[in-house]
């Protein structure tokens, strides 16, 4: 498939990297490239610079930083999915990631790429949302930070102005007693775009829910929160929102409420909400498991 | 979480060179990072590389053990470099945008398409194609796994798919059928051949554990 021409860009550093897009009168930056090529080749965009992350080292680490998790825009999604400190500290990151496309897909794209082409069905954006994750972003006028959640102001727009870089996610380790989880809808089984999708987090104390977040993904231009949901789990015991309790099947119908979502060729928008409520149900159960027993299935991986 | 909030924790951020199964082969890249992030504005340096839009660069790329020059467009994606400037027509191109599995390829021993990746972005990359699991004439035990199994009919998936069974057995000396699954689910076959695909990925996977041969 054919590609027009461009100038191709490999800076090292970040500060490189903004001073190109600076100069550029309209370069891109290239990351995995599994949104940006497809795009090129299909001639949606044309960019006269394309700027390579490939080579900019801190762009591709995960550390622990004090109480935070520090991951790189250009860590791929399976580099999320077998890091020891990811899976330990934040599982349902990795479990996000692992839904996402294919195994070749997993090699290539980036969490970063995926978070910036800030489609409306982008795959970490929930689960980063609901463990309440920032940005840094990086452009000419020095650094910023701001709350993912912001980061989204429409479907594939972000906040982030011409010539700035997302540099990396910064996740607050969850204390003790803290659980999450994301489940995802899609029509088959692997390269499978999300229908609909619900991250939750929930951290219990003393056998109460003290605090809850529901984030949705694919049912709105931008991953949408719910805060009625939030409100009902917030300060109730346990044994109230245990599976199979009328006030769960109040909170999944909050979840679905506070949706927006589209007919499109994936499903119709009174589907979507179905799903939405189904999976709003699943995700909190397993969450909600997780922090009371303070084990993710699955977690100790290959 | 105010808007623009200063995020002090993260200011003195050091790489710990975490691996990431790496890009960074080439020389050069160290240090340097940690510096630029606290000088965003600083003035780009001669470190940066730049290729030209409509003119060929030779770039050097390192194919089944032997390292090539090439002259390229940055616009050609490594597909295109394989087959058409190289000649490594195992390589098979059929959707071009990342949906089919066709073009897999190792690159520093994990699958990916070639089709989604700029020839330019794998220098300093290890890359191997379907030819470069011969042994001379004869086939590797992947490829062996995929005759003794039939696992094709028309062919024209066949080397996407023994590449990504590849991949996986390199990584994961005993694949559960799940894994399996997982590990071929970016490789459509239109001809249906996956119940023989997956179980040549198995005798693959036995093969190199030096159990396989019979039954
Ligand atoms: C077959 C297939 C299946 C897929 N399945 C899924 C799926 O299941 N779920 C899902 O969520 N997505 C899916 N995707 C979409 C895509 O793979 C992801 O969104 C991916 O994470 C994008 O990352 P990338 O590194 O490839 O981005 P790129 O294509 O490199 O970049 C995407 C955009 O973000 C910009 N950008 C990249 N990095 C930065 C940065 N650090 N700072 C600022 N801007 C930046 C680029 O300029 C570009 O505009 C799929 C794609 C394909 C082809
Ligand atoms: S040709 Fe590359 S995935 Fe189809
Ligand atoms: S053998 Fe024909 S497409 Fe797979």
């Amino acid at each position: 498939m054919y590609i027009s021409d461009f100038r191709y860009h490999r800076p090292q550093t970040l500060a490189e990297a903004v001073a190109l897009l600076e100069t550029s009168r309209d370069g891109v930056l290239l990351a995995g490239g599994t949104d940006l090529l497809v795009d090129l080749k299909q001639g949606k965009r044309f960019h006269e610079d394309v700027i390579s992350l490939t080579r900019i080292e801190e762009l591709h680490s995960i550390e622990l930083h004090g109480d935070s998790l520090v991951i790189g825009a250009a860590v791929t999604h399976n580099q999320l999915i077998h890091s020891p400190l990811i899976r330990q500290s934040c599982f349902a990151i990795s479990e996000a990631a692992a839904t996402i496309g294919t195994e070749q897909i997993r090699n290539t794209a980036t969490v970063g790429g995926n978070l910036c082409t800030a489609a409306s069905c982008a795959d970490t954006a929930p689960i980063l949302i609901a463990l309440e994750a920032r940005v840094e972003l990086i452009g000419g006028r020095g650094r910023r930070t701001l709350a993912l959640a912001n980061l989204f102001v429409d479907h594939r727009r972000t906040a982030l102005e011409k010539c700035e870089i997302l540099s990396r996610i910064i996740v607050p380790v969850p204390p003790a007693g803290t659980g999450a989880a994301f489940e995802k809808f899609g029509l088959r089984q692997a390269a499978n775009i999300s229908v609909a999708s619900v991250a939750v987090m929930v951290r219990v104390v003393d056998q109460r829910c003290e605090r809850a977040s529901f984030v949705m993904g694919a049912v709105a231009p931008t991953p949408r929160i719910s805060g009625k949901a939030a409100g009902l789990v917030e300060g109730r015991p346990v044994s109230q929102v245990s599976e199979g309790s009328e006030l769960l099947e109040r909170v999944a119908r909050a979840v679905a409420d506070d949706a927006a979502p589209l007919d499109d060729i994936r499903g119709s928008a009174a589907f979507r909400r179905e799903v939405t409520a189904t999976l709003a149900r699943r995700a909190f159960e397993k969450a909600l498991s997780r922090a009371v027993t303070g084990v993710a299935e699955g977690q100790a991986g290959r | 979480m105010a808007k623009n909030q200063r995020d002090k924790d993260v200011e003195t951020t050091e790489s710990t060179g975490l691996s990431r199964r790496g890009f960074l082969t080439r020389v050069g890249v160290g240090a340097v990072s940690v510096a630029a992030a606290k000088s965003a504005t600083a003035q780009p340096t001669s470190r940066a590389q730049a290729l030209p839009a409509t003119e060929l660069s030779r770039i050097t790329l390192n194919i089944n053990g032997r390292q090539r020059q090439v002259l390229v467009e940055p616009r050609w994606t490594l597909s295109h470099v394989l087959r058409e400037e190289l000649g490594l027509t195992g390589t098979k191109v059929g959707c071009d945008r990342g949906e089919c599995g066709a073009c897999t390829i190792l690159m520093n021993g994990v699958p990916r398409y070639s089709c989604l990746t700029l020839a330019v972005e794998a220098e300093g990359v290890e890359i191997v194609t379907v030819e470069g699991l011969m042994d001379r004439e004869n086939l590797g035990p992947t490829q062996e796994a995929f005759l003794t199994e039939d696992a094709f009919q028309c062919g024209y998936c066949t080397s996407g798919q023994i590449m990504a069974v590849e991949g996986l057995v390199r990584n994961n000396p005993d694949p559960s059928v799940d894994d399996i699954r997982t590990g071929v689910s970016g490789n459509l076959c239109r001809c249906g051949a996956y119940a023989h695909i997956f179980a040549a990925a198995q005798r693959a996977a036995a093969e190199r554990q030096g159990v396989g041969g019979e039954s």
